[in-house]
């Protein structure tokens, strides 16, 4: 029995897979090894199976929609019946399986009543089994038992019994309906009336309606209703009831059954509102859903925001299988919806077709629902084409961000600026400091950065507060190379954390391009004033500055290319190597080592390894230790003219030092051949002066000669002339004495002593003597004054040619020396007028200006006697001060300078004398006196009314040039 | 020598001697050195006022600087020879070049040349040598 019960259940699940194929149903019907009935709740009948027809005696084909309890009003007593019915409402309303037994013809029947359901879950149908169970069941007073049966079946299923006479109105009502109104049945009489006035004011009238239009139709009746307890509760109802007719087939009377289903109300209630609600859920929601078969795919379900995304209407979606939607081939969506189904995956990424063939992405979450025990697979699809666009952007975005830190070939690093650590670097970094991407990030930036490590932590932490920051530093690189670099410093926020983002950029071959222009700039500032080798060793210090090199030497190479000697040494290579100055060489090319293989190789040499290497030929005793070393060759032509080494870095030298320091080196070379050509010039230069100088002397000399003469001339008289005076006034001087001594004597002889005395003193003209010889020694000291004058002037012209020795001097009395001097020069062509104003010294060499002033008096006098006047002409020197500058013009009213040669003045060599008056240098020497030895000016003029004027002048401030 | 034979001797207090020079001190100094010499003697600044005293009063001997403001010595020399050719011209020169007065003043036919500066004596000498060639002529 159990066994039959069990397959019962089976079959009755199968069956309710499938309710809509009526065969399969009687098939499993046929199976049945009992008599089974399916009716609907009221009890017409569905179908049977042959055993049922068989117990019955009804005919399947004839008995379908025939009402089965009057069919089988043969079989069972009304009674039965009418509790079967009951039990059968009860079942189709509670939706539980119920079974009882009945006595029948002394054997004891159990029927069972199954509910069947349609797909939405409701209880359509019944299916009624007989199974005989006499075997099992002994009846003993069989008529108390079945009452007691039937009270029992009739109180659990909250069922109750009503019979109601149509014409008075009254009627019966069992036990369970008082107990279900809540009424005493002691204190009401069960009547038409009392149910109406217990049944809610809002049920009552269709109630009533219900119930007349039964009674006139004499049909069954149905209604359900509120009824209102005495304790004021509510309790649902339902009635049904059926005409009983008496023999002339009148109604007299309704029987029937009510069962209380507040239960089933309340829960149909909550699961209306329970399935409203959740129907709104799904179609009202803006987000688009789907409810899909997974066995065959076809949509089950749309919302409207389905209809609105995808452009069909609800009804055709509903028509449609997801494949004709998922781009995906049939295979991958089965596949798909297998796993949806298994739980196996929830979310998916699909792109899915519109109506108008548009596609879209779009993030399926979908679950497994069962809905009337059928798996279903609910979807809500959110369109992501947006979304993954954005997403696409921003990961391209952060790519090329990525990549332009990584794959940048500026040198980036992030450091934190509270450890110094270096948090990231990229490739251009890792090439350029030595080591990889890894160790960076595992270093601190103290390890890179030459400065102290305090200063560069405390220095890193202040950039922490700073947006941005440019500075230079030096940077250690994995070689132990340092550079000097610049870094651009920006501070981020990543994630909450200030970072800093540096970018670093090597200046160091920048740095010693700017090096170079200084250290040319030093050169040609100090090249006037240093030897070359003083300019070698300054420049030398400087290129070990630089290069960071300890040791540094320049060889000059001898023309055959045979031997080198030392030319210079760095100011730091002395003091640790005093001896080398004793070892200038010259050495032979061919003992030397290694320093001579930039001139064997003619390029230059890198030994970063000294001591391994080969071609080393020892170093002299006292030699500092050559760890590594670089050697540039200056060229010039074919030849090796001089090289330079550097040496002792601590970290290897490589071509950019090579290259750099082969500028340096011609750079030098460029400027000491110049500075050579320069001293050259120079020294020509002054032979040339010399000689214009000897030239003037020599032009001056016949003047001088005359000048010293002319003085000397009178001079010589005049002590002539003394000298006759006084030994006249010596003869008349010893006839007094003699005749005062005498005067003791005769005075006859005295007398004519006397007269022989006045006579002498007539004949020598003692008187005019006498006045004369305060006369002679009057002008004699004016000539000898004369004669002073002119060597003292002549003095300034013997100076030492390369005597260039500035001291401060007064122009005046140059003016006077010069004026001396050129005296014999225009005497007798001109008159001189000076206006000497009272001027500071100025420091200048005083023969060179002496030389200046003599050629230009001297070019005026000749000017003036080019003109053969009978009058005196006039020469105007005039001396004044003005702007710290000494002046002085030397002025003529000669014939002045035509305007078409004044601009040639001063061009070496140019003359207008005759041949043999001048070589033409005077003008050009002067001018190069003034302007180049002494930083001044000289220029002409030509006034209008005539002659010319020469104006030169000398700064007088000018520290450097004043000793 | 060179003078003309003339009819009758001269005396010397008769002669006239002519000193040219630009320089005062000079001047002074020759007037002293002659002041007690037996010929006559005039002096003049210049060469123009040489000739003015020549006009007015014609010297026997003239001894005259070369180098001097507009009229040179040898100018005017030459100008007194063409106006009294028997007159006796002496050139003092503080010049060393001996040659290039000499070759300038050939055509004024100077009697002697004197360098400056002169020894007392025998510039004495020289202009009484002169004087004498005068008394004689």
């Amino acid at each position: 029995m159990k066994k039959l019960s069990v397959c019962n259940e089976k079959m009755e699940q199968r069956q309710l897979y499938n309710t809509s194929i009526d065969y399969s149903v009687f098939s499993i019907l046929e199976a049945l090894t009992q008599p089974a009935v399916i009716i609907d709740p009221d009890g017409f009948i569905v179908n049977m199976n042959g055993k049922f027809s068989d117990y019955s005696g009804l005919e399947p084909s004839v008995c379908s929609s025939l009402d089965l309890f009057d069919l089988t009003e043969g079989l069972f007593s009304h009674e039965h019946l009418q509790f079967i019915r009951a039990c059968c409402h009860g079942v189709a309303s509670t939706g539980r399986q119920y079974s009882f037994e009945q006595p029948v013809n002394g054997k004891t029947l159990k029927v069972s009543i199954n509910p069947v359901r349609s797909i939405e879950g409701q209880v359509t149908q019944l299916l009624v089994m007989l199974e005989d169970n006499t075997s099992n069941k002994l009846f003993v007073n069989q008529s108390d038992e079945a009452r007691m049966r039937c009270d029992l079946a009739l109180k659990l299923s909250r069922t109750g019994i009503w019979e109601i006479d149509v014409q008075s109105g009254k009627g019966i009502w069992s036990d369970s309906v008082w107990e279900m109104y809540g009424l005493d049945r002691a204190e009401h009489e069960a009547s038409m009336d009392l149910w109406l006035s217990i049944i809610h004011p809002e049920d009552r009238e269709r109630v009533l309606q219900v119930t007349k239009s039964a009674k006139s139709l004499k049909a069954e009746l149905e209604v359900e209703y509120r009824v209102f307890l005495p304790d004021g509760s509510i309790r649902w109802c339902i009635a049904r009831g059926m005409p009983i007719c008496d023999n002339a087939c009148d109604m007299t009377r309704y029987l029937g059954v009510v069962a209380d289903i507040t239960q089933r109300k309340k829960a149909e209630t909550a699961i209306k509102e329970n399935e409203l609600s959740f129907r709104s859920m799904f179609e009202d929601h803006a987000a688009v859903m789907l409810i899909i078969d997974p066995a065959s795919g076809r949509i089950v379900d749309a919302n409207h925001a389905a209809a609105n995304f995808y452009g069909w209407t609800r009804n055709t979606l509903c028509s449609m299988s997801i494949q004709e939607i998922n781009t995906l081939s049939a295979v991958d969506v089965k596949l798909a919806m297998e796993n949806g189904r298994d739980a196996k995956q929830i979310y998916f990424r699909f792109r899915h077709r519109h109506a108008d063939g548009s596609l879209s992405d779009v993030d399926v979450f979908s679950s497994k629902i069962m809905i009337d025990r059928k798996e279903l697979l609910y979807s809500i699809i959110h369109d992501v084409t947006r979304k993954l666009t954005v997403e696409k952007k921003l990961k391209e975005s952060e790519e090329l961000f990525r990549s332009m830190f990584a794959d940048h070939c500026a040198c980036m690093l992030v450091v934190d600026p509270e450890n110094g650590g270096i948090v990231d670097a990229n490739q251009a970094a890792a090439d350029f400091y030595g080591w990889s991407i890894t160790q960076l990030r595992m270093m601190n930036i103290t390890q890179i950065n030459c400065a102290s490590s305090d200063f560069v932590r405390s220095d890193i932490r202040q950039w922490g507060q700073l947006k941005h920051r440019y500075v230079v530093a030096n940077h250690r690189r994995a070689d132990g190379s340092i550079r000097v670099v610049e870094i651009f410093a920006k501070k981020l926020d990543i994630k909450g954390r200030a970072l800093i983002y540096d970018i670093i950029h090597d200046v160091t071959e920048r740095k010693r391009l700017a090096s170079l222009a200084t250290i040319r700039l030093n050169l040609l500032e100090k090249v006037d004033n240093l030897s070359a080798g003083e300019l070698l060793r300054s420049t030398l210090d400087e290129i070990e500055k630089v290069t960071e090199s300890s040791i540094s030497f320049c060889f000059f190479i001898a023309k055959d290319q045979k031997q080198m000697s030392l030319q210079a040494v760095s100011t730091n290579t002395i003091s640790t190597m005093p001896q080398v100055k004793d070892r200038l060489g010259p050495y032979s090319l061919n003992n030397a080592g290694v320093w001579a293989d930039a001139v064997r190789e003619k390029r230059p040499v890198i030994h970063n390894d000294y001591s391994s290497l080969a071609s080393r030929k020892g170093l002299p005793e006292g030699h500092v230790e050559i760890i590594r070393e670089m050697l540039v060759p200056v060229i010039r032509g074919e030849q090796v003219v001089a090289t330079f080494a550097i040496g002792n870095r601590q970290f290897d030298y490589d071509m950019d030092d090579a290259r750099w320091l082969s500028v340096v080196a011609d750079m030098i070379w460029d400027i000491l051949e110049k500075k050579a050509a320069e001293d050259e010039y120079r020294k020509i230069e002054k032979r040339l002066q010399h000689s214009q100088k000897m030239e003037l002397v020599g032009q001056l000399a016949a003047g001088i000669a005359h000048e010293i003469n002319n003085p000397l001339n009178f001079i010589q008289l005049n002590f002539a002339t003394q000298e006759q005076c006084f030994t006249d006034f010596l003869r008349l001087f010893n006839g007094y004495r003699d005749l005062a001594s005498n005067e003791a004597g005769t005075s006859d002889a005295s007398v004519s002593e006397l007269q022989e005395l006045h006579r002498l003193e007539k004949e020598v003209g003692l008187e005019q003597m006498l006045k004369e010889m305060g006369d002679i020694f009057t002008e004699s000291q004016r000539g000898i004054d004369r004669i002073k004058k002119i060597v003292e002037g002549t003095r300034s012209l013997s100076h030492r040619q390369d005597s260039v020795k500035k001291v401060s001097s007064d122009i005046n009395q140059v003016v006077q020396e010069s004026l001396a001097m050129a005296k014999g020069e225009y005497r007798f062509c001109a008159e001189i007028e000076t206006r000497l104003e009272t001027v500071p010294l100025v420091a200048c060499v005083l023969d060179e200006i002496n030389q200046v002033l003599l050629n230009l008096v001297v070019n005026s006098a000749h000017a003036i006697q080019s003109q053969k006047r009978s009058e005196k002409g006039r020469i105007s020197i005039h001396t004044w001060f003005e702007n710290d500058k000494v002046c002085c013009s030397v002025a003529d009213d000669g014939p002045g300078i035509p305007e078409e040669i004044r601009s040639r003045i001063f061009n070496p060599f140019f003359t207008t004398k005759t041949a043999g008056k001048g070589t033409g240098l005077g003008l050009s020497i002067s001018y190069d006196i003034i302007v180049n030895q002494h930083d001044g000016e000289i220029f002409v003029d030509c006034p209008p009314e005539g002659g010319s004027v020469f104006t030169f002048s000398l700064p007088v401030s000018d520290g450097r040039k004043t000793n | 020598m060179a003078g003309k034979p003339t009819d009758h001797m001269k005396n010397i207090s008769d002669i006239l001697v002519l000193f040219v020079d630009d320089e005062s001190d000079t001047i002074n100094g020759l007037k002293r050195f002659f002041r007690t010499a037996p010929f006559r003697t005039e002096f003049a600044g210049s060469g123009a006022e040489a000739m003015q005293m020549i006009e007015r009063n014609p010297a026997d001997i003239l001894v005259t600087d070369v180098l001097m403001p507009g009229m040179s010595g040898i100018e005017l020399a030459k100008r007194a020879k063409s106006r009294q050719p028997g007159m006796l011209c002496m050139l003092v020169t503080g010049s060393n070049n001996m040659d290039e007065i000499v070759r300038s003043s050939k055509t004024a036919n100077i009697f002697n040349y004197l360098s400056k500066p002169v020894d007392p004596v025998s510039f004495r000498q020289n202009i009484e040598h002169a004087v004498s060639l005068c008394c004689s002529a």
